[in-house]
């Protein structure tokens, strides 16, 4: 059995939703590059998941949806708020005392993530090094360039390895 | 994920007519075996290759796809979707709800997981035998890991590929003067891609779809994919035949000739059994796990998780003494964010900063059982709750790894706890960990390492199979996966499983030779 598809004002609730849980700083906007309709991502979700788990996502959203009611006091959904009210609303969500709440907005939270990262240009962002970093061990630097300099890894490393066979006697 | 088409890879070159696809079954199907293995993770693949290699034939039926090596996708929704049972979204329920991972394809969690090798540890059997009287000889058993490591080139994570997240986890452990390990590994030249989560894109971690599974099918074995097990038909007392459903809407029907192994794991075994008639009082009771928990915590340095091995350092350090084992692991962003504090600004900030966040976790060998049933719309189902001992263990490790992370540096760590701030800056913040609530749903578990609710032992009262592997009272129907375990184990279980499946097999294949000679 599967749940219909979502509404189009369910849709427009997952992408509010969306645009406030992964909403980037100015710093960021620009190298963060749009993943696509956010609704359309949770309505295939949907689809595909088995009835439990599909039932348990669409009753998130509207937890998420009706929660200015509740937490800001306000006649309104998520759709319909300004930016940092929808991320107030979504924070203290994620802080509620109902361990049945919080749980949801945090798989939620893990579920939009997997659209939010579907990009490789974001995972490659996301993942970025700061140039200014100064390494206390570039092993991974060294490890790529056998022929670099590697004296600071060697005691570590072969330490390490030094304890590798212990729990093959187990 | 781009492969050139002149790169081969071991599940490209299959015989022909060895893997037969469900979603083209659309009619009913007969075939025969001597041994037809239910699943094809690490029990089945093993004892289907076993039994083919002792000159049975055999035919195995998994529920999953066969998802190819040159198939595979980066994307971690995308692989779950297609390689994990219900999305990734399976949960285990008790007090707290658990997400529970487990591979639904063919090679089963074997695809998708670290491939860490640990033998059973001793002290696990001797408690088997004393407790449960369930003995399996250490000799038999370690001539059963010689070969499998023999075969998957089991080996110590190369320097080369180590990573700094695994790096400065043996640094930190290390001073502190516990016990540290390299992981080993099934592991045929890994070059540290970080993808061992969503598939080896390149076939060096020798999980069973690259491995056993077309060793099995070179030595004639068939498998039938996507395939749901219905039921086991047994007549009399004997396992006679799998019934499956195919995902096309066909029929299949395998009659076994000589016995039935169902290895479709802690979860779905009980069930298949439960609907092929075994009524056994200790069926779908003691299931056991590893919860487990990660945490992040963001360094100057860098760390770099997308390069090294998935997770490639352990200590066993608090195995004995607190019941857990640190880890570490490397999460691709889009798993990591769920682990990373706040919304909005405040969350993307950190996500920026993934190339300098650490994720260590901890395995509980948790004391609490559990039970494996039939959810309200059909599906398997697991309750289980960890008790408040579990939960002391639980937060010993999370102030542990927290205390790790602080002694070589991180600027902030996140232990995930509700109720505690979700960022601490500070190793003097560490006491909140130690006083921090016993309420599993204070904290955030996701379980892969599943045991019992089939478990093996001498009397039917209190067990489902007899230490030969043989459910109590039918004859030709096996369990050959971690069901069976009376415990759980307090190290990563695939070797173990794969051992005894092994052991199993060969057991069975003598069993069947012994009686046709006779």
């Amino acid at each position: 059995m599967k749940l219909p598809h979502l509404t189009s004002f369910e849709r427009e609730w997952a992408r509010a939703v969306f645009g406030a849980v992964f909403a980037a700083p100015p710093e960021l906007a620009a190298d963060i590059p749009d993943p696509g309709d956010a609704g359309e991502f949770m309505d295939v979700a949907l689809a595909r998941a088995p009835l439990e788990p599909a039932l348990g996502i669409r009753l998130t959203l509207w937890i998420c949806a009706l929660a200015p009611l509740f937490v800001l006091r306000r006649f309104a959904t998520i759709a319909s708020l300004e930016l940092s009210d929808r991320v107030a609303v979504l924070d203290a969500l994620g802080k509620n005392r109902i361990y049945a709440v919080r749980q949801l907005v945090l798989g939620m939270k893990a579920m939009l993530a997997l659209h939010f990262a579907k990009d490789a240009r974001v995972r490659e962002r996301l993942s970025r090094v700061s140039e200014d970093a100064v390494p206390a061990r570039s092993l991974r630097r060294e490890r790529r360039a056998p022929s670099a300099p590697a004296a600071s890894t060697s005691t570590s490393t072969s330490s390490a390895t030094g304890a590798v066979n212990d729990n093959a006697a187990e | 994920m781009t492969t050139p088409p002149s790169e081969r890879f071991p599940d490209d070159d299959l015989p022909e007519g060895s893997v037969v696809d469900g979603t083209c079954i659309l009619h009913a199907t007969d075939d025969e075996a001597d041994f037809v293995v239910v699943g094809s993770g690490a029990a089945g693949s093993v004892a289907a290759h076993t039994l083919a290699r002792a000159g049975y034939s055999v035919a195995i039926v998994e529920e999953g796809p066969w998802v190819k090596t040159r198939d595979l996708s980066e994307e971690v929704g995308e692989s779950f979707a297609r390689m994990m049972r219900d999305f990734g979204l399976q949960v285990l329920k008790g007090r707290a709800y658990m997400p529970m991972l487990q591979g639904r394809c063919v090679g089963g969690s074997t695809l998708v997981n670290s491939a860490i090798a640990w033998r059973t540890p001793e002290d696990v059997l001797d408690d088997w035998k004393a407790r449960f009287g369930v003995d399996l000889p250490k000799q038999e058993l370690d001539a059963c890991f010689d070969v499998l490591e023999d075969d998957l080139s089991v080996r110590a994570v190369a320097d080369e590929v180590l990573g700094e997240n695994n790096g400065l986890f043996i640094e930190a452990a290390k001073a502190r003067g516990w016990e540290t390990h390299v992981m080993r590994r099934y592991d045929k030249g890994c070059e540290g891609s970080g993808f061992c989560l969503t598939g080896c894109p390149k076939a060096r971690k020798q999980g069973m779809s690259v491995t056993y599974v077309p060793w099995a099918l070179a030595l004639g074995a068939r498998i039938y994919t996507s395939c749901r097990v219905k039921r086991v038909d047994v007549r009399g007392d004997r396992a006679v035949a799998v019934i499956a459903e195919a995902e096309g809407g066909g029929r299949v029907v395998v009659r076994a000739r000589r016995g039935v192994l169902v290895a479709a794991s802690t979860v779905q075994t009980p069930g298949i059994l439960r609907r092929s008639g075994v009524r056994a009082a200790a069926l779908g009771r003691h299931f056991q796990a590893h919860p487990g928990l990660a945490l992040g915590g963001q360094f100057d340095r860098p760390i770099d998780m997308k390069f090294g091995a998935t997770q490639g350092a352990q200590s066993t350090h608090f195995r004995d003494s607190h019941r857990f084992k640190l880890e570490t692991i490397s999460m691709p962003p889009e798993l990591a964010a769920a682990r990373v504090p706040g919304v909005g600004h405040d969350l993307l900030r950190r996500l920026s900063k993934l190339g300098h966040t650490a994720v260590w976790c901890a395995q509980i060998r948790a004391e609490a059982e559990g039970t494996v049933g039939t959810s309200w719309d059909g599906r398997d189902k697991v309750d289980y709750t960890m008790n408040e001992r579990d939960m002391m263990a639980v937060r010993k490790a999370v102030s542990t790894i927290a205390t790790l992370m602080f002694d070589t540096g991180a600027r902030e760590v996140w232990p995930g706890i509700y109720g505690l701030p979700s960022v601490i800056t500070s190793a003097d913040q560490i006491r909140l960990i130690d006083e921090a609530p016993l309420d599993p749903r204070n904290y955030g578990f996701v379980v892969s390492h599943l045991f019992g609710a089939a478990r093996m032992g001498p009397d039917p009262r209190t067990s489902v199979c007899d230490t030969g592997f043989q459910v109590h009272g039918v004859q030709g129907l096996y369990v050959v996966d971690s069901s069976v375990f009376p415990t759980n184990l307090g190290v990563n279980p695939q070797h173990s499983i794969m051992g005894l499946a092994r052991l199993a097999a060969l057991r069975i294949a003598d069993a069947s030779r012994y009686r046709a000679a006779s």
